[in-house]
């Protein structure tokens, strides 16, 4: 099965309609912030393998849950949504595989905003 | 409604300010961007905390919350936001994830506005917002216009409330708004069943109104009651209360929703004007409508019972004097005691009637009985229910006796009487009109029979006062008709057998019946229609000088008798003017004569006018003298030219020595004021003798001549005083001149 896009070209044609000229940096400044979020989540997610903090894990998910559908990283943000139920409903025997996922669509989707930034 | 523009909100900031919570950077940065785009004024706040400390100093239109946060989330931030003052009602959105209905219902247990799914569609959340501000804005005005209405309600003393039928759904029985309370007297916060307000209702109202309650309910009919509440010891108001029905969609009643309004003043305004209109402002008793009122109730009642009832007119006597020499306060205070002991002669009652007797019981109509003002003098007593005639006559005792004692009015003493007219239901008459009519005649009866009495009507009295309406009916029209006639008496010297004057004496001839002066004069003294017929009397005594002038050489006086009412007009003296000027006679043809009575009556007001006429030259004599109580000092300074001895000295000369006594003084003294006498009623040769001895010459009577037509005076002085025909000449020692021409044999 062909993997999605990690970026979906909609939603950053949306961004960017926020700012056509690009004269105010936008997509820049909330790319720079999304990958602030990513950043944080990785270290949260490795944090809570070990210590298995659910509650920070929830909200650390929720966040980045609809900063990535802002984004148009509808993959991650579907993910995020997915642990987040998985922890509110205590499902916690499926939480493990969908960490693992989330943790490599976390880096595919920060290859792609790498790929967007300027440097 | 509709508000003045300076008043009008629509015009709210231009830009919605709105306060946007979002922990995450990249959420709160694009939807700030989104929002700013759509027109929304942002201002961002990365927490709770920091959003809280912000609204300690700024207030926004609206507030935007996401609900996961790390340290103080949306929900407790909503809930810390509720408890600041002024945010009771601030519109919050609260931002949720989808399927995430527990946050969705907490949201609105903390109190949130509403809550929106967190989605890059801004748009939506844009129309959200803009939803919540107009909602906030309308509730808002919702708030305004509660505010005003209560104001308004507060104003009116008037509240709402609402009143669920037990077994209905959410049957919460009787709801009164905070303004309804206050109606009741109780608190904004207190809780008020129907058993409670009952109970400030007092007894026999409170049984009424329970009855009329169950009523209402059965045939679920709207409920409009006037009812007084005791709201404590000294406070007792009148609530209207005013309510409709409620259907459910069964059609079947299931509660009322109204308002509950103060209305005392309004009612005791009410009473008042209703007191005003049916009683008498100075004495308090029942005035003429209220009286006519309650009459026409007594009757109504008296046939259906088939009983009698009486109607006393009482009037008092000679009230006008009293209000003229004391005053009309005087007057007033005299009227109020009066009002007070008649008061005591009947069982008076004070109530206002107007509404139906046949909800008062059988012995009802006692309750109309009353003494009540006509007006003026005037009072009325209603017996609404006489055994007999008897019964009307005790009250009417009553009424005289309790006039017997003095009445201390003006710092004196005061004796009133009154005169009592007694008219009988059905006997004489069946409507209020008819026993007012009748008691009034029956009452004149008692005046002209000397006043301080009572009588009972009856039709004889009636036929009387018709008799003297018809005559003062016909009075009036018998000048223009011609109905009217002199007769002249000659005034005789029988020192030489010579006519000096005349006095002119009104007839009026009616039909065929020469009605005598005793018959109609008196009348036309109480009706001011002696005014026109003196003055026509002194035309027509003109007219006749003029006649006899040029038949005979008259240029004696024509004497008319005047009531001392014309000598007030201001026009007497142009009348007498134009009358002799119309007639090219002299002025001094016409001579006045006023009673001594009339003129002593009046002096101060007749005497101006004496002076003028006296300066023009028509003569005053006085009439009756010796009758009246004349000044001496007086007489000696009035423009007077003769005194006319009465009839009465004159009838007795010869028979009492003190006739003749009394005649000798008034000559003597005509003498020393250098007046001329006359002796009027001369009947016989002894009269005529005495007075002739006592030194007065000039005189009238039958004797010479009773009052005859003007022609007449003619052929009596042709065939009789100028041949020296009749005893009394021969008795003077004149001899008789059958040969005597006429007319130049009179000036001889």
């Amino acid at each position: 099965m062909a993997l999605a896009p990690a970026l979906d070209a909609s939603a950053l044609c949306r961004l960017r309609q926020l700012d056509p000229t690009g004269q105010r940096g936008l997509l820049q400044r909330v790319l720079s912030a999304y990958r602030i979020s990513l950043q944080r989540m990785r270290r949260q997610i490795d944090a809570a393998n070990t210590e298995l903090d659910n509650n920070e894990l929830r909200m650390g998910v929720h966040i980045l849950k609809s900063s990535s559908a802002s984004v148009g990283a509808l993959g991650l943000s579907k993910l995020c949504a997915a642990v987040e139920a998985a922890i509110r409903d205590d499902q916690m025997q499926a939480l493990p595989a969908l960490i693992r996922q989330t943790r490599d669509e976390l880096d595919r989707v920060d290859e792609a905003v790498c790929g967007l930034m300027p440097n | 409604m509709t508000l003045p523009s300076s008043f009008d909100t629509h015009g709210a900031p231009e830009r919605a300010r709105v306060l946007l919570v979002d922990d995450d950077e990249v959420n709160l940065m694009l939807t700030a961007l989104a929002l700013r785009e759509r027109g929304f004024d942002i201002t961002e706040s990365a927490s709770g905390e920091q959003a809280l400390t912000l609204l300690s100093h700024w207030v926004p239109d609206v507030v935007v919350l996401d609900a996961m946060m790390p340290g103080l989330n949306g929900f407790d931030t909503c809930l810390a936001l509720r408890q600041q003052a002024g945010f009771e009602n601030m519109p919050v959105l609260m931002l949720t994830g989808l399927d995430d209905e527990a946050s969705i219902t907490r949201a609105y247990q903390v109190g949130a506005t509403d809550f929106f799914v967190k989605s890059p569609q801004w748009s939506l959340l844009a129309g959200r917002l803009r939803y919540l501000l107009r909602a906030s804005h309308t509730r808002l005005e919702l708030e305004r216009s509660k505010a005003k209405l209560a104001r308004a309600q507060d104003l009116a003393r008037m509240g709402s409330f609402d009143w669920r039928l037990p077994g209905e759904p959410g049957a919460g029985g009787l709801t009164l708004a905070s303004e309804g309370l206050r109606v009741f007297g109780f608190g904004p916060h207190d809780s008020v069943s129907l058993r409670q307000l009952l109970r400030l209702v007092p007894m026999p109202e409170r049984r009424g109104m329970v009855r009329m309650l169950h009523d209402v309910l059965a045939h679920a009919l709207v409920l409009a009651i006037d009812v007084p509440v005791h709201m404590s010891e000294s406070r007792q108001r009148i609530i209207h209360i005013e309510a409709e029905p409620e259907f459910n969609e069964h059609g079947a009643n299931v509660g009322y929703t109204g308002i509950v309004q103060d209305v005392t003043d309004r009612r005791v305004a009410e009473d008042r004007i209703r007191h005003l209109a049916n009683f008498d402002a100075l004495t308090g008793l029942p005035n003429r409508r209220q009286l006519i009122w309650r009459s026409e109730r007594a009757l109504a009642h008296a046939q259906r019972m088939g009983h009698e009832a009486a109607l006393l007119l009482i009037d008092l006597d000679r009230f006008k004097v009293i209000n003229d020499t004391l005053g009309h306060a005087s007057g007033d205070e005299l009227l109020v005691e009066v009002s007070r002991r008649l008061r005591g002669c009947v069982r008076h009652s004070d109530q206002v009637l107007d509404g139906s007797l046949d909800t008062m019981g059988a012995r009802s109509h006692r309750s109309l009985e009353a003494v009540g003002r006509l007006g003026g003098d005037e009072f009325i007593a209603l017996l609404p229910e006489v055994a007999d005639v008897g019964d009307a006559e005790r009250v009417s005792q009553r009424v005289l006796d309790a006039m017997r004692e003095p009445i201390f009015v003006g710092g004196q003493e005061c004796f009133v009487t009154a005169s009592v007219g007694i008219a009988l239901y059905p006997r004489d008459g069946t409507t209020v009109v008819d026993l007012l009519r009748n008691s009034d005649v029956a009452m004149y009866s008692v005046k002209a029979s000397g006043r301080n009495s009572s009588a009972v009507y009856s039709p004889m009295l009636s036929g009387q006062g018709r008799e003297k309406l018809e005559l003062e009916s016909a009075l009036h029209k018998a000048i223009e008709r011609d109905e009217l006639v002199l007769h002249y008496q000659p005034k005789v010297d029988v020192r030489g057998a010579r006519m000096v004057g005349a006095e002119a004496l009104m007839r009026w001839r009616r039909g065929d019946v020469l009605v005598p002066p005793a018959d109609f004069i008196p009348l036309a003294e109480e009706t001011g229609l002696i005014v026109p017929l003196s003055e026509w009397a002194l035309r027509e005594s003109a007219r006749q000088a003029r006649i006899w002038g040029d038949s005979f050489g008259f240029s004696d006086s024509i004497a008319v008798n005047m009531p001392n009412r014309l000598f007030e007009r201001s026009d007497l003296v142009e009348h007498i003017h134009q009358c002799v000027t119309q007639y090219g006679v002299p002025h001094r043809a016409i001579q006045l004569e006023i009673t001594e009575t009339g003129l002593m009556k009046d002096l101060h007001n007749v005497i101006p006018a004496l002076h003028r006429l006296n300066e023009i030259g028509v003569e005053i004599s006085i009439d009756d003298f010796g009758t009246g109580y004349s000044s001496l000092a007086y007489l000696t300074t009035l423009p007077i030219s003769e005194l006319k001895i009465d009839r009465s000295f004159v009838r007795d000369l010869g028979v009492t020595p003190q006739s003749s006594a009394v005649v000798t003084a008034i000559i003597a003294l005509a003498r020393s004021l250098g007046l001329r006498v006359i002796a009027e009623g001369v009947e016989n040769l002894r009269q005529m003798e005495v007075l002739r001895r006592l030194g007065c010459g000039v005189m009238q009577g039958f004797l010479f001549c009773k009052a005859i037509p003007p022609d007449e005076v003619e052929r009596w002085l042709q065939q009789t005083l100028l041949p020296r025909k009749a005893p009394w000449m021969a008795h003077e020692g004149l001899e008789p001149r059958p040969d005597a021409k006429w007319p130049e044999g009179l000036r001889g």
